[in-house]
């Protein structure tokens, strides 16, 4: 392994052990009262109406996989934005290509009125 | 030291995709993905690539998982619905879909090992292999039209998308 990502597995360790500590020590250490109001969805405020087993609006879909869609041209500019002063105009122009191309998807999304909440 | 690692992380992705496949909740089965890309993230590590690494956790862990997620809420199966099994046919057709897709990867990597005489160590990568720098380089200048490609396939999706979901306009 690249000694380089030491750090990275160190950190990583660091957070499972600490997150298994937290849990373990409220395990052992937390009172435990049991009570009907320990079973509400709230302790305390509003109670709650109807099931959790709502239907999600499909427009919480349209959101999310227009983020993830230009989430992805993003992870595309990261290389770009590290590199472009070797690449010179041919990476300039290979990118703004790239970019119109989502533009007119972005246009599209507009214009459908996809953007709108209703 | 990497074959420690890879076992280890070889095992993690194992398990959790028995799980994605074998859990009767979606849900659960979504959560389970999600340890899955963590392994398959520390696999893309060893093989020097921690860029890929970081865009699987941060694009597929993250954001596809929510989409994931969100496409089993809109579809809202209950209980008794969740419990009814799928035909023998449909099991068998997708037992040898994903045999196919397995050969498909492993028949390759042994031919590719075979020519090389089994399994040697790496050969000696260059100065900064798998950086960000080199997939920048490699991206927009070798590999140039499948990066604009990408684009329309992009494009393609942000319609289909808008297509499906908003019947009126």
């Amino acid at each position: 392994m690249v000694p380089s990502f030491w750090p990275i597995l160190a950190y990583a360790g660091f957070l499972v052990g600490l997150g298994g500590a937290i849990l373990l020590i409220s395990h052992l250490l937390g009172p435990r009262r049991h009570q009907r109001a320990k079973h509400d969805t709230y302790e305390c405020g509003v109670a709650p109406v109807g099931t959790a087993r709502e239907r999600f609006p499909v427009r919480f879909y349209l959101v999310a996989i227009l983020f993830v869609l230009f989430d992805i041209e993003t992870v595309f500019l990261v290389p770009w934005a590290v590199t472009y002063r070797r690449l010179g105009v041919p990476g300039l122009i290979e990118m703004f290509s790239f970019i119109a191309v989502l533009g007119i998807g972005l246009y599209y999304v507009w214009r459908r009125g996809a953007l709108e909440w209703d | 030291m990497d074959d420690l690692i890879f076992t280890a992380a070889s095992i993690v992705c194992f398990l959790s995709a028995l799980a994605v496949v074998t859990r009767k909740n979606p849900i659960y089965s979504a959560v389970s993905l999600i340890l899955f890309f963590g392994g398959l993230a520390v696999i893309f590590l060893l093989l020097r690539a921690p860029f890929v690494a970081g865009m699987q956790l941060i694009v597929y862990g993250g954001a596809i998982l929510v989409l994931f997620l969100f496409v089993i809420m809109l579809l809202n199966l209950r209980e008794e619905e969740l419990g009814k099994e799928k035909g023998g046919r449909f099991k068998a057709f997708a037992a040898v879909a994903a045999g196919a897709l397995a050969l498909l990867v492993i028949v390759p990597v042994m031919a590719a090992e075979t020519a090389r005489d089994g399994f040697g160590p790496l050969a000696s990568l260059p100065d900064g292999f798998g950086s960000v720098d080199h997939l920048g380089l490699a991206l927009f200048t070798q590999f140039a039209l499948p990066f604009e490609v990408t684009s329309v396939l992009l494009l393609a999706a942000i319609v289909g998308s808008v297509m499906l979901s908003k019947k009126h306009v």
